[in-house]
Order: structure tokens, then sequence, then C-alpha cells
């Protein structure tokens, strides 16, 4: 999902890309660093996977998700 | 195999108190064990067996064959090799009232309280009839043909029409004639019970079975309208799971290399990314052709079509559930499970759990 993920973002142009990226800090506010690293190609997919946080975390709701 | 044999023994016996439909029902159930069990040939060549022999009463011959058809409309591809009923079996047999399978379908479809039968029956009889056609060799068809010719001009119910434009027709205008009414009896078939579940399961297995033999242009349109009126079945908040599951199947690997192969990259191309961006097509939908799209297309796949942008970030839903195909990414990402190969189960999981 983090290869489709970034092959979205690079699909996209300007104005949607931060459009994604908000979403994405939504969802994933303690992961922010990496997906941005992996989004600028400082990292793999491999890398951030490695990277990503994997035990202890709550599931977290958009900010702007009313629910 | 002991079960197969002691059904084919009863047939064979005449025990009354089988149904034809509950002896049908069996049927299935063996071939959904056989699928189960990966041994698709041992209950195909059982079902051959039941079809083709005449000792066994000719209703049951006839949803032994609607079995067939059903268990072929649900696989894949069905192998050609493994082959259809010998024809000759098809015809008049030795009990009852010398009928044969086709006029019998055609009878069963115009004139279902012949035979007491359910409405529903109606659509067991072009089923059979769409499978032999489909799956039949040239001489097959033709025996098809004739068999429907031949009904027709005894005078079917209903028919009085058709039959007066056939007469004084070349041969050539008439088999013309007599294909359109097989398209048309498709068409009924799938009308039956307009707007219900069933009726859509008739469609999809119809213009599933379009999609993987022949190259047809509407198919692709048929197919994105019942996608969108799933989430509109009054009464149901969710989709009917057979239908669900029979949708999903459109975007495993292996269908799409073989819809791939009939309807072109490009006709493929279009649908997936429709998928993905119609806002009317529930996400489930959505994020299986956004990773079949990019599994067949690579990462030129997202970039090819002006919808995708916009489509991907557009939330759907009402209130306060609203979710774009982003967010049900971000979410799976989010959840932990780092397997790209997800399936139907964990898909609907994901979107069920934020939705």
């Amino acid at each position: 999902m983090l290869t489709i993920l970034t092959a979205l973002y690079h699909a996209l142009d300007s104005e949607h890309e931060e459009r994604l990226k908000n979403i994405v800090d939504g969802w994933l506010p303690d992961s922010k660093g990496i997906i941005a690293e992996l989004f600028d190609g400082k990292i793999t997919v491999e890398q951030a996977e490695r990277k990503l946080p994997t035990s202890g975390r709550t599931r977290t709701k958009r900010r702007s998700d009313p629910t | 195999m002991r079960f197969c044999q002691e059904t084919l023994h009863k047939m064979k016996g005449g025990d009354k108190s089988w149904d034809p439909r509950v002896a049908a029902s069996y049927c299935l159930f063996v071939v959904e064990v056989f699928r189960q069990k990966e041994i698709h040939r041992e209950a195909w060549s059982f079902l051959c067996k039941l079809v083709e022999d005449e000792d066994i009463n000719e209703l049951f011959r006839h949803f032994t064959l609607d079995s067939m058809a059903r268990a072929s409309g649900s696989e894949i591809v069905l192998p050609r090799e493994w082959g259809l009923p010998n024809i000759a079996s098809l015809a008049p047999g030795k009990q009852g009232t010398k009928r044969d399978f086709f006029r019998l379908c055609l009878e069963m479809f115009f004139d279902p309280s012949k035979y007491n039968l359910m409405s529903t029956d109606r659509s067991s009889a072009v089923r059979i009839l769409v499978f032999l056609w489909e799956n039949g060799t040239a001489t097959f068809r033709h025996h098809i043909f004739q068999r429907l010719s031949e009904y027709l001009e005894d005078g079917a119910p209903g028919d009085t029409h058709l039959l007066d434009s056939l007469r004084d027709l070349p041969f050539e205008a008439q088999h013309s004639v007599i294909q359109t009414t097989f398209v048309e009896l498709r068409q009924e078939w799938a009308n039956l019970g307009l707007g219900s579940i069933e009726s859509d399961r008739r469609r999809i297995e119809l213009i599933l079975g379009t999609l993987l033999n022949e190259e047809d242009d509407a198919a692709f349109d048929q197919l994105l309208r019942l996608l969108r009126q799933q989430p509109e079945r009054p009464g149901k908040d969710h989709h009917d799971f057979e239908i669900w599951m029979t949708l999903g199947r459109i975007f495993t690997p292996e269908m799409l290399s073989v819809i791939r192969e009939r309807q072109g990259d490009s006709a493929l191309y279009h649908f997936l990314a429709s998928v993905l961006t119609d806002s009317k097509i529930d996400l489930e939908f959505s994020i299986f052709a956004l990773m079949a799209l990019f599994s067949e297309f690579g990462i030129e796949g997202l970039v090819l079509d002006d919808r995708i942008p916009g489509g991907i970030l557009e939330s759907r839903g009402h209130a306060p559930n609203k979710y774009s195909v982003v967010d049900v990414v971000c979410q799976m990402i989010e959840s932990g499970r780092r397997r790209t190969d997800l399936n139907a189960y964990d898909i609907n999981g994901f979107v069920s759990c934020i939705g």
C-alpha cells in the first residue's frame, strides 16, 4: 500500500499533491517525517516500512473527521 | 467420489423421492466441494456422466446441466478439453415423451407452467442454452440453431410475430433472425425480476461471459452501470455478499489477464480508471480497481487518465462517514498490515471498519 500511495503522490500535480499530503498527515501523524522522506525519494518503500512504528499504535482519525 | 456414485445409483434406481431440483442442488454442492479441493475435473466428469445417462429422468438431467452452467459461470475459464456432454445424449432419450433437452429448455422458458415449475426455472432453461451456445463447437451451435428454429416453426407461445418474419426468408437471413432471438432470450433472462439481487447476479454472469469470450464495447458500460447501482438497492445498507464477491472476482489477476486479452489494453484501462474515480461506485471496488490498475499498468497507469487526481481525493458516502480512496489507502497503511496482496475480505474489512 505504501508503494501505491507513493505512486499516487508522484502521479499528481502540485495542487493535488498538497491535498494528498494533508490527508496522509491526518491519518498518519506519527509517521509524517517518514512519509515525507519517502515522497521526496530520500528513502525507499522498504526502508519506510521498516521505519514506520509497528506496535503500541492506536487507531488515529483524521482531524477533519467528525466521528 | 463415493457420494457421487451413490447419487448416480439412486438416480438410476428411479428413486421417486428425489425431486430434480433438490438433486440438482446436490450437484451444485458436489461441484462446490470439488472446487474447494481444486479437483474441478472430477466434478465435471461426474456431472457429464449424469447428463449423458439416458436412464436418468430428463428433468433431473436438465437440472444437472443447469448445475454445470452455473459452475462454468463461476469459474474463470472452463477448459474446453474437458468436453461437453455428448450431443447424442441430448437428443430424445429412451424414457418419457421423447423430448430432447433443447426443446425442454425452450418449453421451460416459454411455458414453465407446463411442467409446474416456478418462474425462476425459466432462467435455468436459458442459462443452459447460453452455456451450450458459448461453450459448444460449431456443430453444437448448429444443432441448437436447428432446434430453436423448429421450435419456433411449431409456434412457440407468444412468438407468432417472429414465426411470421421467418417465413420466406433465405436460410442465411433466418439464421440471423434466430441469432437475434437468442440474444433477446439472453436479455430476457437477465431482465427477469429486474432490479432484484437475483437479476443482478444473472446480469453479472452474462457480462462476465461476454468479457471473457468475445470483444464487446458495451460490456464494460453495462458492468459500470451494475457497479454504480449496487449501493442504491432499497432496504440494503450494503452489497449483497454474493454480488460483491462475484464483482470482486473481476479484479483478480487471472480474470484481468483474460479480459485484457479479449477486450484489449485500452478498454480494460478505461474501465479500471472509471471504477477508481466514479463517485457513485463504492470504495471497495475503487480500491480493487486501484490495485489492479497499478499491477496491470504500473505507475504510468495512474497518470494517463485526467479523472484520477480528482477521483482519488474526492470523498464519497454521506456524513459523517465520508471517505476518499486515499483515506482508505492511508487507513490500510495505518492498520499495520503491510501486505500488497490484500484480498477481497481484507479490503471489505478495512472499508467496513472506517465506514
